[in-house]
């Protein structure tokens, strides 16, 4: 699942925002944290992309990522063209005015001491947005909107209000400057089943009324197929597939989605829930990713190759994309690495992925015709130590001799000429073990490069 | 039949020859407060039979929680009002001791908790909180215990048990930690589990490991099980019987199957159809549930889920309708207009004509979807 490539992404121009190979990397001390790893998305004007997996997968990471809170480790992120990752902070203040973001937790992301038509006319506030009176008809109109009445919310605070209704107030909030995308963050985990349809149901409301783009992530796929226009399925840092959410549900092609849809408990009491098919054990940690596809460890179809190889996100479908060599729908992928001739055990365990290491660098370095330049390169340097060395030993020579001593003896009769005393000081002894240093190293290059 | 005593029926309709298991009778559990006394649970009967697994549902502050937590006796608040009665085997719970109760737990009932990393001791080992049952209650030696709980993280799957019964929780995974408490629950044998949202802070690949786990785990020792949650999908496919809880109080309870197949009660129609499900296309616009659950300090006085209703009628906000037996022996219901019956039918005909926007949008839904749930 381990899928990099951009075989899913659309025409740029017609797209509201493109991430492109985005990589975001933590460092603990227990480690480099490969949060996220190489992914590219878009979103077109409009769109909802539901972005979905388990936690630890990096879904939220992506969405803070593309705020650039914090900017990523490596990618680019084109919003309306523009690469956020590459402009300064004052202008990323003014795009984030068309770019909001909607927290899980409804409680903790609401200023606890704040009236909430303070805080809903904050950021109106902050870009001075028309006269007071204006920004308080703005205020009265979104909280309107998201069903709630503005004279009774408005003077109250936020531990007046229910979680649903806190998220209410949120979206009123992220909505106040009209903005061009919303990043949902988990918007309805925290809420029970009830309000969360109703919160499901405003965001629809919203995005129709405000024409506003939406990336929603979630791990409940339920929820993200009720929302979405189009799924992307996350684990471990990676895409796995990309599809529209009736297509992507009813025919998974990535092993890893059918499993996950497996897991998920039906309100039906006629589905017996059958283990069969249901993942084993745990997320692998994301400080020692697996090589390869990084779903391979848990994957029911795992082969060699998929320790070998990264897979690359491919068209499987009409606007179906996955990253798996073994797909369950369309066909296997084409090889792009060669295989080893000999057979080698299925790398399915953790233990065994330190020899498929070793097996797939000797693959690298038996292919590439890079090692015989890297050799040739070694070679002239050599030379061109060799021919430093020889000059310093003559420069060194000409200014000893000039001063009446000689490369291997001082003699400290001193000249008249004051700048030569300085000269031969200077040389004598660092003239000497240039020479040697440099004609050293280059004789070593070159027994190197014969061995 | 008079109302009041229908409550009862519940006992006689589950209880087998063999005698329940957990007989619960007009349980209740109160909190004085200083704004008031909150009425958590308010009058709950249910029996279980040893085997079965009984399912809770409802949504956060409908009791459930309170409800297992009180039968076992694990609130010990001063504030604590507990009235009724809950039998164990022929023991009651109500008014027993500490020193009582016990004995009780972890030999004879046992709880799992919905968070494995507060429930779970940071600073002891892994083997040294599974031990620490068996050695108090069975007076294992120390060697014996310890050989035991390596049996015990085997049995819940913990691969290499040797080497994790020497670690501290946060050595684990969340799933781990869940097999762990599991595993502590189950050390002593007990034949009551309760399992109180045991996977809600797992993930759904983890959360299916785990239910089949719980469930293996029953049918190997036994056991009776009170499977607590918020998902109607968990109970779905686990349990025997549903109990739907709403502002303290059960709305409705029956067979699993039964209760999916013929929902009586406006809540549990309500709380099905706001479940986005798989089955359905994308953008399927959701029917939720309009207000917020009761206040349990002062509920309404008839039923109370009436001002959130989409059938109410003038009666249902004056008399509380009692949990009655409907034509299928073993599913009852609290309600005077039940889902799918002529009443209900025209309770919501006439609400929808007087434009309650509710019952407006239900009869929608249902006109698109002929059958609904009914």
């Amino acid at each position: 699942m381990a899928g990099t490539g951009t075989a899913h992404l659309r025409d740029p121009d017609d797209v509201l925002m493109r991430i492109e190979d985005l990589t975001v990397e933590f460092h603990t001390s227990a480690g480099i944290v490969h949060a996220v790893s190489g992914i590219s998305l878009d979103v077109r004007q409009g769109e909802t992309l539901g972005l979905v997996g388990e936690s630890g997968c990096g879904k939220s990471t992506t969405g803070r990522a593309i705020m650039q809170l914090p900017a990523p480790t490596s990618g680019r992120v084109l919003f309306e063209g523009i690469d956020l990752a590459a402009i300064d902070g004052k202008h990323l203040r003014e795009v984030r005015t068309r770019l909001q973001f909607i927290f899980q937790d409804p409680i903790s992301s609401l200023n606890p001491r704040r009236k909430v038509k303070d805080i809903v006319a904050e950021p109106l506030r902050i870009w001075k947005r028309g006269t007071e009176q204006e920004r308080q008809a703005r205020v009265t109109e979104v909280l309107d909107a998201v069903g709630l009445d503005p004279a009774v919310a408005g003077d109250k605070r936020p531990h007046e209000f229910s979680g649903g209704q806190c998220q209410r107030i949120s979206i009123a909030r992220s909505l106040v400057l009209e903005p061009k995308l919303v990043i949902c963050d988990e918007p309805v985990s925290a809420l029970d089943v009830s309000v969360q349809a109703q919160i499901l149901n405003l965001l629809e409301d919203m995005k129709a009324r405000y024409k506003i783009t939406l990336i929603f992530i979630a791990h409940d796929l339920a929820v993200v197929k009720n929302i979405s226009d189009r799924v992307a399925v996350m684990y471990l840092g990676k895409i796995c597939e990309v599809g529209s959410p009736d297509d992507l549900y009813a025919t998974p092609a990535h092993p890893y989605t059918a499993a996950l849809l497996r897991s998920i408990p039906v309100p039906d009491p006629t589905v017996v829930p059958s283990s069969s098919g249901l993942l084993l054990g745990d997320l692998p940690s994301p400080i020692d990713p697996p090589n390869g596809c990084r779903f391979r460890t848990r994957c029911p179809a795992a082969q060699e190759r998929c320790a070998l190889e990264e897979p690359q996100i491919r068209a499987v479908a009409e606007d179906h994309f996955v990253a798996c060599h073994f797909p369950l729908v369309g066909t296997t992928a084409p090889i792009s690495l060669p295989m080893p001739a000999g057979p080698v055990s299925v790398p399915t365990s953790p233990s065994s992925r330190t020899v498929t290491g070793d097996e797939m660098g000797e693959q690298r370095r038996m292919t590439g015709d890079e090692s015989g330049n890297n050799a040739g390169s070694t070679a002239s340097g050599s030379v061109l130590l060799i021919g430093a060395g020889v000059t310093a030993f003559i420069v060194c020579s000409i200014v000893q001799a000039a001063g009446g001593s000689s490369m291997f003896t001082m003699s400290f009769e001193s000249p008249d000429n004051f700048l030569l005393e300085l000269a031969m000081q200077v040389t004598f002894w660092p003239g000497w073990l240039a020479t040697v240093g440099l004609i050293g190293a280059g004789v070593l290059g070159l027994v190197d490069r014969d061995s | 039949m008079t109302k009041p005593q229908a409550t009862s029926r519940v006992l006689t309709a589950t209880s087998g020859h063999e005698g329940p298991l957990l007989q619960v009778d007009d349980f209740r559990t109160h909190f004085e407060t200083p704004t008031g006394i909150v009425k958590a649970v308010d009058g709950v009967s249910f029996t279980l039979k040893r085997g079965d697994t009984l399912g809770i549902v409802g949504e956060s502050g409908s009791g459930k929680t309170v409800l297992a937590r009180s039968v076992m006796g694990l609130l010990t608040g001063k504030n604590v009002i507990r009235s009724g009665s809950a039998r164990y085997n022929g023991t009651e719970l109500v008014g027993a001791s500490e020193s009582q109760l016990r004995d009780l737990w972890g030999t004879e009932m046992a709880m799992v908790f919905q968070d494995p990393m507060t429930s779970l001791n940071p600073v002891l080992k892994v083997g040294r909180q599974i031990t620490e049952g068996l050695r108090y209650h069975l007076k294992l030696s120390k060697a014996e215990a310890r050989a035991q709980a390596r049996q015990l993280l085997d049995s819940v799957g913990i691969p290499d048990p040797n080497r994790r019964i020497s670690q501290y929780p946060h050595e684990l995974s969340g799933g781990m930690r869940q097999r762990v408490t599991i595993a502590i629950a189950l050390a002593c044998g007990p034949t009551l589990l309760f399992a109180d949202e045991p996977t809600t802070a797992l993930d759904v690949t983890v959360q299916a490991q785990i239910l089949d786990l719980l469930q293996r785990q029953q049918i190997e020792r036994f056991m009776a099980m009170v499977l607590v949650t918020h998902d109607l999908g968990v109970v779905a496919g686990r349990t025997d019987h549903i109990a739907v809880m709403y502002a303290g109080q059960i709305v409705e309870y029956a067979p699993t199957r039964e209760l999916f197949a013929n929902v009586l009660m406006p809540y549990t129609d309500a709380l099905l159809h706001s479940i986005p499900k798989l089955s359905q296309p994308s953008h399927t616009r959701l029917q939720s549930i309009g207000g917020r659950p009761p206040d349990l300090i002062n509920p309404p006085s008839g039923c109370r889920f009436a001002p959130r209703c989409p059938y109410v009628q003038p009666k249902c906000t004056s008399e509380m309708p009692p949990l009655q037996e409907a034509e299928t022996p073993g599913h009852f219901y609290r309600c005077w207009f039940p889902v799918g019956t002529d009443a209900g039918r025209e309770a919501l005909a006439q609400n929808a004509a007087l434009g309650i926007p509710a019952a407006v949008s239900l009869t929608q839904t249902l006109a698109d979807k002929p059958g609904g749930t009914a």
